[in-house]
Order: structure tokens, then sequence, then C-alpha cells
């Protein structure tokens, strides 16, 4: 098991393959292991591709504080440094491509490109509400068997998030390997109980839309359909210079778990050329990919040229 | 490579997983019977670093994720130690994908 001490951390990491260096950051209370069963392994076959553990997360350190996106750009920037990786395409899932928005501002030599994997944004946060929230009739159902009905939902999301995360934690795992074992564990319960990540990861911290403007690192965003989070990937189509996004129909936030292959044959080509893949007209800043009518239009939006931040 | 009888993998085994139990947090006994996620509490994590540290002991690659892969798509996802124990005889034995 290989480690490095970082930023005062021990952080847990792998690495497999060779090509051009593709890094693979895991969200809140994941670890390494979502990319391990298939991603890694496919990935592996044309790149060299790190995964690892955030601090506070799988066999990496945990600490009281550092978890905003701020903190842990400097823990990427950090296992890079101390890997020899002079530049590569960092792909984030959820969370963690918040961490590789925030070092391609602040490193952009360092960032070849990004791939943003249903990325929630913290200066976002007014597009993800659940009243719009796509997903929110596949779920109410399987969620109101634990007592999360719409009105606790928007009200203990809105007080503090960690409930929602310790709610969370009496449904079993629904994908994956752990398929049918509690979710909870020592150490998530550690990390929410005992640090301040559910407060940090949901700041700012600096990643403002004014920075996202000014990002020239080519983007790639996959949205599921029905994720929460997808008006997001729409409008940073309005916001961001070199982006595109795609859209994977009929699948939510965890679409890593269940159609991971969908994914793969989306963000192969830009790992390949980033700057090729999206150095381009007006034309292809548009979100493909659905079926769904209903989405097409606000692409269209951004394609046309409308006013900013009208979404 | 040497063929390795499904006993002395069995020992091994057992051995590497008594040895992760640092990081791994679990106290209980464990048999051939014990499901790795439902019984032993393993996380995704765990697993992972069983199947690093399994490569690391016998020095050799090994489809480790496939086997997971194929155990995640089951109806019941868990793995039991004794499929883990077959697993390992059979690749093993093959003396598949040894590491340069």
């Amino acid at each position: 098991m290989a480690k490095a001490v970082l930023n005062g951390i021990d952080v847990h990491y792998q690495i497999k393959g060779e090509g051009p260096d593709v890094v693979l950051i895991h969200g809140v209370t994941s670890t390494l292991a979502i990319w391990y069963m298939k991603v890694l392994g496919a990935l592996s076959r044309r790149f060299r591709v790190t995964i690892y553990d955030l601090r506070g997360h799988g066999y990496s350190g945990m600490t009281e504080t550092g978890y905003t996106s701020d903190a842990m750009a400097d823990d990427l920037l950090a296992l890079l440094d101390h890997l020899g990786i002079e530049r590569a395409c960092v792909v984030g899932h959820s969370f963690g491509g918040s961490i590789a928005l925030h070092l391609a501002a602040k490193r952009p030599d360092r960032i070849a490109g990004v791939v943003l994997a249903d990325t929630g944004i913290a200066c976002l946060r007014r597009l993800r509400t659940i009243e719009d929230w796509p997903g929110w009739k596949n779920w109410k159902d399987e969620l109101g068997e634990y007592g999360i009905t719409y009105d606790w939902f928007v009200e203990a999301e809105g007080r503090d998030v960690a409930d929602v995360i310790r709610k969370s934690f009496e449904i079993p795992q629904q994908f994956g390997i752990r398929k049918g074992a509690p979710r909870s564990t020592a150490r998530l319960r550690k990390l929410i109980n005992e640090t301040r990540i559910t407060e940090e990861f949901r700041s700012v911290a600096g990643l403002t839309e004014e920075v996202l403007e000014k990002i020239q690192t080519p983007i790639l965003a996959v949205y599921g359909e029905t994720s929460p989070y997808q008006k997001m990937g729409t409008h940073l189509a309005t916001v961001m210079p070199n982006y595109r996004c795609k859209l994977i129909p009929d699948t939510g936030h965890f679409y890593l778990m269940h159609k991971v292959d969908e994914f793969l044959t989306r963000i192969e080509g830009f790992l390949m050329d980033p700057s090729g893949f999206v150095g381009e007209t007006e034309e292809r800043r548009v979100c493909d990919g659905t079926t769904d009518s209903s989405v097409e239009p606000r692409c269209e939006a951004s394609r046309n040229g409308s006013t900013r931040n009208q979404l | 490579m040497q063929n390795l009888d499904r006993s002395v993998i069995r020992t091994d085994l057992l051995k590497i997983l008594d040895e992760l139990r640092d990081d791994w947090e679990f106290s209980g006994e464990v048999t051939e019977e014990s499901g790795l996620f439902t019984q032993l509490e393993f996380e995704s994590i765990d697993a992972v670093a069983l199947g690093s540290a399994l490569e690391d002991h016998y020095n050799q690659s090994l489809p480790f994720a496939e086997f997971l892969t194929k155990a995640a798509e089951r109806k019941a996802a868990d793995i039991k130690v004794g499929e883990l124990v077959d697993f390992l005889t059979s690749h093993l034995r093959n003396g598949e994908g040894e590491r340069a």
C-alpha cells in the first residue's frame, strides 16, 4: 500500500498504467475504491492513472480541518509534486471536480484538462434545489421508508447537511460491491462527527463564478440527466470559456456505480487531447447525449449566446 | 511459478487479513464462511487494500478488480473468504500475469 506524507498527513494512493498522466479524485464520503473496479483498469490501458484517498477518507490521514476545495487542491498539488507529475488531466467525481477546478484556477500550468463527473460547485448552490431535482421522483418512495420526506429533506439540508449525511447512514448501500451492507462505517462517522468537513466542503472558499470564468483549462463535464447537480452543468456552459458538457440519460449523481461504461465512452477522447476536444466554435459548447427534450433548450441557450447567468 | 496448495493459500490469506486489521478495524473470528462486507465489516477501500496486499505478498498481478466487479453484479454482492481462497487458488496456480 503506497502512502506519502503530504501537508502533514499520510496520503494513500495507487498508480497503474503507462502514458499521459490522469489523476482521479473521488467525492466526499467516498474513497479511491470508486475508481478501482472498472475505471482504473480501463483508463490504465492508455494512461498512467493515479487514484488517491482524499484527506479524511479511506486510508489517508484525518484532520479536524482542511476540507475546502482550496485546501484539498493544495493536497492534490503536493501529490503531483511528490510523484513528479508535471501536468495531468484530472477527473473529479462530485466534490472531487471542485478540487480539480480549484487547482486549475491556482496552477493552470499543472492541469491539462478537467473532467467534472457530476460535480456540485459551492458557488452555484442556488441551482441545486430539491424542488427542481429531476431525480426526486425516482427516490422519494425509497427514501420515505427511512423517514426522509420532501419537507424533512428541505429543512435538514438548509439547517445542517451533516444531518442529511447521518440520516443517509441508515440506508443500505444501493450499488456496488457493498450493495445491501450498512452505509455507516466507523471511519465515516468519525469524519462527519469529529471534523469540519460538512461546513468546509460546502464553502465557496474562493472558487467563485468570477474565478471560474477565468479558467482557460479545457473542461469536459458529464452529468447524470436526473442528477440534482445537472443544472449546474448546463449553467457552466455560459460561464466557462473552454467547456463542453455531456449528459448520461436515465441516471443521476452516482452513474459511476452503474453506468460507468457510458461515462468512459464520453471522456476517452477528451483525455487523449483536451484542447483539441474543446478547442472550438460556440456551437460545440452545447450539452448533448440526452434524449430528454426538456434539457436541450437550456443547452441551446448557451449555444445561441444568451445572457450569462440567466439560468 | 510454484503451484500453491489451497490450504497454504488459505493460511496466507488469513494471515494477511490479520495484518490488515490496524487499518480495517475488525476484531472477530475469520472463517471461510465469513462475508467480507456483511460480517467482517469491510469497506470498499479495505477490499482494494486487500487486493494490493495479496499482489505484494505473491509478487504477482491478479485480476482482483474483475473479481470484485463480478461479485458486485450478483444479486447478493458479498464475498465469502472461501470464495477468495478459491479465486487465489485458481489464479496463482495458473501463474498468470506475473509481475516484471
